[in-house]
């Protein structure tokens, strides 16, 4: 008996960095469900190996003229944010205009998301992005002033 | 045998770490206290050599204690979430990918998706630019404030 609770526990001990993964309530957002719709851009890189500057996943979502889509993906990171490790915001006019968000993660998961969400500015334009490796915030925001 | 070391090995039987030998020592112990002790009653009854008497269930939680059927319970959620999980990544991410949707139309040229890689951090950055000016401003406003309250 102790050796199958022993092993059940193990089990699912090696399976939690799979649960991890797909945890965020942005994720649905990057699958190929979103592919064909208009007025969006979909990117998806993934690799085995970490990839020079440490990334291991690079995923986005831009959606242009697609309130609807656009708000969705907004409530969905301000649920993800609520439980991020750290964050730094902006609001404008009442609305999320930037978020990068630390989600945790060791070693080579950690995990990023950074939102933009241009209506503020009069372009109706969200772009979301998930970055995922071994890199820290620095090494993240140095990525994205290159 | 003491109460104690009864109790060990009966715990140690529902864990099926007995030998055929502690098995017997066990049912002959039992069946001496048959009657004067809840556990060795509970044990009889599995063995099959209880009295047919009423189960209390506070017994049987005695045996099975509350953190480990909930361990196994909690055990039996993980694999369920973790395989689902780990099945669904699976089915789109094996090995290295690298890919875009553009207005619906797929694009595998890695040049092509370096540009809006880089078009895309390029709007962030400059947003993250802003945010940066913008606290500069605040606090700068903050401290030209504070000087002329100390003057």
């Amino acid at each position: 008996m102790k050796k199958t609770i022993f092993c059940i526990l193990f089990i699912a001990i090696a399976c939690l960095p799979a649960i991890a993964q797909e945890g965020l309530n942005v994720a649905p957002f990057f699958s190929d469900s979103y592919a064909e719709q208009p007025s969006v851009t979909l990117v998806n890189m993934s690799y085995d190996k970490l990839k020079q500057g440490g990334v291991k996943k690079y995923k986005s979502i831009s959606v242009s003229d697609n309130p609807v889509l656009a708000d969705k993906i907004k409530r969905a990171v301000a649920k993800d944010g609520a439980s991020a490790e750290s964050k730094e915001v902006s609001y404008r006019e009442g609305d999320l205009y930037f978020g990068f968000y630390s989600m945790g993660g060791k070693k080579t998961s950690r995990r990023y998301l950074l939102y933009l969400n241009r209506r503020p500015k009069g372009i109706e334009k969200t772009t979301l992005i998930y970055i995922e490796g071994d890199l820290d915030e620095k090494a993240v925001k140095s990525m994205i002033k290159q | 045998m003491d109460k104690k070391t009864l109790h060990l090995l009966i715990a140690k039987y529902f864990d099926a770490d007995t030998s055929v030998e502690e098995e017997r020592l066990l049912l002959k112990e039992a069946l001496r206290l048959e009657g004067k002790d809840p556990l060795a009653d509970e044990v009889l009854a599995v063995m099959g050599y209880a009295r047919s008497k009423p189960i209390k269930s506070s017994n049987a939680l005695r045996i099975y204690p509350i953190w480990k059927i909930s361990g196994i319970a909690a055990a039996v959620v993980a694999i369920g979430i973790g395989g689902i999980s780990f099945m669904s990544t699976l089915s789109y991410e094996t090995g290295n990918e690298c890919y875009a949707y553009v207005n619906g139309v797929r694009i595998e040229n890695q040049t092509d998706i370096s540009h809006l890689i880089q078009q895309q951090l390029g709007e962030i950055s400059e947003a993250d630019e802003n945010m940066e000016e913008s606290i500069s401003n605040d606090l700068e406003d903050m401290n030209n404030a504070l000087n002329i309250e100390m003057l």
